[in-house]
């Protein structure tokens, strides 16, 4: 399978940016409420250079972007670049799902 | 007593400066949030740590793609550069360590330690040549840079560098005589306070090269390079980095073959005494040969890889 720009670096379940493009799937968020959800739905601490290295080089990349926050908490959200590129990523893990589930149903007899 | 809330402005020194300019307070307040005026664990630490290191390497160029092919391959030649400067404190440590080797070996042969040894002399001083043509390449933009407020930037990095180049230069004149004095017992560690001054001399070599390696990194960042003058340094940074594969493998040929038949010469001892060739000099110049050669091996994928993308 042909990787494509758009979902470089999104491969793997507890990779950074995906964990973070997740997130935001379901609405803005700052630093400390992203980890948090994550930690959440996930359950992978993010450290903080990791979530900040992160959360750099998707904005460099034009998925996410900041928004006015109040105080020194700034909020990101997902842009329309990111929403594809979180698109095309949870569909190729999709189809790595449905390939796993086929062939262990077919070595086990079916998944209990 | 209360504990005092975690300054979480410490950590952020660890950022480049841009980094902090555009994520600081933000990064500050999620510390803070975190924390909640706890201390961090030393897992915490080390992630900012991790992450600063990786935002550097960003910043100057060595590590993800750049948006600028030029950015990655400057820095790429920039590490060569540092590299090398590595390469020349290893090579006076091997320059000492081999001095006078031959007489130890079998007469008459042309043994793999004398090969290794012209490797390591001509690789290195074609590297000086290559590392100074590099350098007047250069020369005309430096000066471009300078003339254009580059010298404010630089001044108090470059006074520095001077300040212990003189300090180095000017302790060789003294130790040289001081060494002419001693029998070569005594010249290699037999005196104390000889031994003492040569470490402080090699330390103050050492910190020299860095700083003035701190001056070029200052200044190459900043300086306007056409990209003729770029291509060139790109490939002379190549040409080098090949060079110290070079130096390393001869140094290894060297040391393989004295210590097969003459493992008392690394020692220092008597001629066909029982001697460990494992020197800790020698041990600990080879690792610098192999870790700079595989930092400037690092530079050229940069540099090729911004060729490829250009």
């Amino acid at each position: 399978m042909k990787k494509t720009p758009a979902n470089e670096g999104l491969r793997r379940t507890n990779d950074p940016p995906f964990l973070i493009l997740t997130s935001l799937a379901s609405g803005p968020k700052h630093g400390h409420a992203l980890a948090k959800d994550i930690a959440t739905f996930a359950g992978v601490e993010l450290g903080p250079g990791a979530l900040y290295g992160a959360i750099t080089r998707l904005e460099e990349r034009g998925l996410i972007e900041p928004l006015d926050g109040d105080d020194r908490r700034r909020p990101y959200r997902i842009t329309a670049a990111g929403s594809a590129s979180l698109t095309s990523a949870v569909a190729d893990m999709r189809r790595l799902v449905d390939v796993g589930t086929a062939r262990l149903r077919l070595a086990t007899g079916g998944l209990s | 007593m209360k504990r005092r809330p975690y300054d979480a402005t410490r950590l952020l020194k660890w950022y480049p400066p841009s980094w902090r300019a555009r994520y600081g307070d933000e990064f500050v307040a999620y510390v803070d949030d975190t924390l909640d005026g706890t201390g961090p664990s030393a897992r915490f630490v080390f992630s900012i740590a991790l992450g600063a290191v990786r935002e550097r390497g960003h910043a100057s160029g060595l590590l993800g793609e750049q948006p600028m092919p030029d950015v990655q391959s400057r820095a790429g030649s920039l590490l060569v550069l540092c590299a090398w400067s590595v390469f020349i404190l290893a090579g006076a440590t091997f320059s000492k360590q081999s001095e006078h080797f031959a007489r130890a070996m079998p007469a008459g042969s042309s043994s793999p330690a004398r090969v290794g040894f012209e490797i390591v002399a001509w690789c290195g001083a074609l590297g000086m040549i290559l590392v100074l043509i590099g350098a007047c390449g250069a020369l005309p933009s430096f000066v471009t840079f300078l003339r254009s407020g580059g010298w404010t930037v630089a001044r108090r990095r470059v006074l520095h560098a001077l300040t212990l180049t003189v300090l180095a230069l000017g302790a060789i004149v003294p130790l040289t005589l001081w060494s002419h004095h001693l029998s070569t017992v005594q010249r290699n560690g037999g005196d104390g306070t000889y031994s003492f001054a040569f470490i402080t001399w090699a330390i103050v070599i050492a910190l020299t090269l860095v700083s003035w390696d701190r001056v070029f990194l200052q200044c190459v960042a900043r300086m306007t390079l056409s990209p003729r003058v770029l291509r060139t340094e790109t490939l002379l940074a190549t040409a080098v980095s090949l060079l110290m594969v070079a130096i390393t493998v001869g140094a290894a040929f060297w040391w393989v073959d004295v210590a097969s038949n003459a493992p008392w010469f690394l020692q220092g001892a008597s001629y066909g005494s029982s001697s460990s060739p494992l020197t800790p000099n020698l041990i600990i110049t080879l690792a610098l040969m192999m870790v700079a050669a595989c930092a400037g091996a690092f530079g050229v994928s940069r540099i090729v890889r911004s060729w490829r993308r250009a």
